[in-house]
């Protein structure tokens, strides 16, 4: 290390590099430096010379700074603040800062001096106005911060992926959907969790783009999330280049799609379902208008009647199964309003009964006289023909339909006496129906829309459905509200 | 000339009820195998050339059935037994050794893309003729490979009803 301070041994070489330092202060390179100043200082801290275009701009001046240590030119703060830097410089350490002065920047280089035997003699300072530099840095910054955000705070998945199908950046949502954090996924590909049946389409697209075939692409495809789970998307994906036009990596966006698709099958499972449940009675109709068109004058009108009663019974069911479409619907859409009023239960299910006669088995009512319900006719209506068409096709040839009031409510119960429903289907007989047409085939309760459309109907009146299994055949009850509720 | 030759009225007998509290209603309908109301002939041998056709109808719809029956009757087939589900109709069948079944897929108990192999196993000779709702494609392809010979679609008229299970029991 060399001593700075021993001014004792002042050789030739320092004091003559000292004094072209003083000197230099009228140099046309010290002069006309640009945007900012360049100083010499000595081991006293004292300025030998100053100058630079931008010496005024912080109100400085040659003639206030030569001659002057810092701390006769700066306030205390300041030259406590620099002083550490120019004593580093002289002992050989450059140091580099930004100084904030006023409104501006000043980017500040301290380095040392040498005279001709390498002896650190002195110090020199440049400083430069960098205030547009820096604030075009932090503009720059705050961009891409506000890219970084939007691209992680983003509500549908967002991804960069490199060309072989690994996962390079993605954000929150890719996350959320594939159930898998950022560093499990950017070990893993896009491969890896895509749905085989779906990969080879993908891939597909993925070679036109990079051929440039195509500038981007849309699909809808299944990921496997952690779970096992699958998850419908909508992705999109375009290809980045680089500056000579080579493919760099993907840009992908996917969207969770998967309660829409859940939502068109649903749809789709209503109306094959409601085809498939309107051509028996419609061929039921044709073929008893056949057998009218065919009857012979003298036949017996006893018989004619009981086509025309057949055929009556047919279009009443097929009604009753557009009825039960259009509430599923109404309902899944929100549009299922109740208008309820005071419901007599007794004449109501003994007019029910009556009007099914020939779709439902013997019902036996045993309801107190002048118990009634607080429900929209309709839907009781509803609620109840489901019920009991469900117990004639299930095996029973006998329903008893009883109620007893509750507390501020009506229990009412329709009890077969049918095989009841075996347990493993139990747990999904209220739910909308979620087989396939082909397995819609199997002789299970719940299969259709029936039960699912009593439990909507009743929870839209204020009440609830639900299946007793503890008797041998089914038991059904419903509840029901007694009064408009007290707001 | 027409297809329905009228024969006989037909009408349901109701089903007994046993004792118990007055009802509102009555059930029409058979809901299992209509008994044997005449004995088994040819113990299931095929068709003969001559005899009337005979059918088992297996369905769920009583109305169905009862339409059948008649259209079926007046064409010149005997139907000689009927089942509400796939158990009845397998029932049914194993008592009347039918040459023709008419069988719907969507029934309560057991349906019918069940008791096909059932059937198919009790009544070899016998046509097996798939009648539902569900339209053909996938639905067709497994009924036919479980041992169905043909697949119609409910919505058919009389007329191709009649059509179709003449061609396929004249084969």
């Amino acid at each position: 290390m060399v001593d700075v301070s021993n001014r004792g041994v002042d050789s030739g070489a320092r004091s003559a590099v000292l004094d072209l330092l003083r000197e230099a202060g009228t140099h046309p390179l010290v002069t006309s430096f640009p945007h900012g100043a360049v100083f010499f200082f000595d081991t006293d801290l004292r300025y030998l010379a100053a100058g630079g275009l931008g010496l005024t701009d912080v109100g400085l001046s040659r003639e206030g700074l030569e001659g002057r240590t810092i701390v006769e030119v700066f306030p205390a703060d300041t030259a406590a603040a620099i002083e550490p830097l120019y004593r580093a410089a002289l002992r050989g350490e450059s140091s580099e800062m930004d100084v904030q002065y006023e409104d501006r920047v000043y980017l500040q280089r301290l380095a040392p001096v040498h005279d001709e035997v390498g002896e650190i003699v002195a110090g020199i300072g440049f400083t430069q106005d960098v205030s547009a530099a820096r604030a075009a840095e932090h503009k720059l910054r705050e961009s891409n911060q506000r890219i970084r955000l939007m691209f992680e705070n983003a509500p549908i998945g967002q991804a960069l992926v490199e060309l072989d199908g690994r996962w390079r950046e993605v954000n929150t949502a890719v996350c959320t959907l594939t159930g898998y954090d950022a560093e499990q996924l950017k070990s893993m590909t896009f491969q890896d969790i895509t749905h085989p049946d779906d990969l080879e389409t993908d891939l597909e697209h993925l070679g036109r783009l990079i051929e440039g075939q195509i500038s981007s692409y849309e699909i809808e495809k299944r990921y496997f999330t952690a779970t096992g789970q699958t998850v419908w998307v909508l992705l999109a994906v375009s290809l980045v280049r680089d500056e000579r036009g080579a493919p760099d990596y993907f840009i992908a966006q996917i969207q969770d799609i998967t309660e829409r698709k859940r939502q068109q099958d649903a749809l789709q499972d209503l109306v094959a379902m409601l085809a498939h449940d309107l051509r028996t009675p419609a061929t039921v109709i044709d073929g008893f208008a056949a057998i009218l068109a065919d009857l012979d004058r003298g036949a017996d009108p006893s018989e004619t009647q009981d086509y025309l009663g057949r055929i009556r019974a047919a279009s009443r069911s097929m009604h009753a199964l557009l009825d039960n479409a259009m509430t599923a619907t109404r309902f899944a859409a929100g549009l299922l309003t109740p208008s309820p009023e005071h419901i007599e239960l007794s004449s109501f299910t003994t007019d029910l009964a009556r009007s099914l006669e020939g779709q439902i088995p013997s019902v036996l009512a045993d309801i107190p006289t002048g118990l009634t319900a607080w429900v929209d006719r309709g839907h009781l209506s509803q609620i109840l023909t489901n019920l009991l068409v469900n117990a004639k096709k299930y095996g029973g040839d006998t329903v008893r339909v009883s109620a007893a009031p509750g507390a501020g409510s009506v229990n009412l119960a329709v009890v077969d006496n049918g095989s009841g429903v075996e347990a493993e289907f139990i747990p999904d007989l209220f739910e909308r129906f979620t087989r396939s047409a082909t397995a819609r085939t199997s002789s299970t309760r719940g299969s259709g829309l029936g039960l699912y459309i009593v439990r909507d109907l009743a929870r839209a009146n204020g009440g609830d459905a639900s299946y007793d299994p503890s008797g041998d055949g089914a038991r059904f009850d419903i509840t029901l509200p007694v009064a408009p509720e007290q707001p | 000339m027409s297809i329905l030759q009228v024969e006989r009225p037909v009408h349901d007998a109701a089903l007994g009820r046993e004792g118990g509290p007055p009802v509102l209603d009555s059930v029409p309908g058979a809901r299992a195998a209509t008994p044997a109301s005449k004995p088994d002939p040819g113990g299931g041998a095929a068709h003969q050339v001559g005899e009337p056709v005979r059918v088992v109808l297996v369905d769920d719809t009583e109305d169905l059935r009862a339409m059948l029956r008649i259209i079926l009757t007046r064409a010149g087939f005997d139907v000689v037994g009927e089942g509400a589900d796939g158990q009845a109709g397998i029932e049914a069948v194993a008592a009347r050794r039918p040459d023709l079944i008419l069988l719907d897929l969507a029934m309560p108990v057991m349906d019918g893309l069940t008791a096909l192999p059932h059937l198919r196993l009790l009544a070899p000779e016998a046509k097996i003729v798939v009648f539902s709702g569900f339209g053909g494609g996938e639905l067709a392809a497994r009924a036919l490979d479980t041992g169905a010979d043909d697949y119609l679609e409910k919505g058919a008229s009389a007329r191709q009803i009649v059509d179709r299970l003449r061609g396929i029991t004249a084969r």
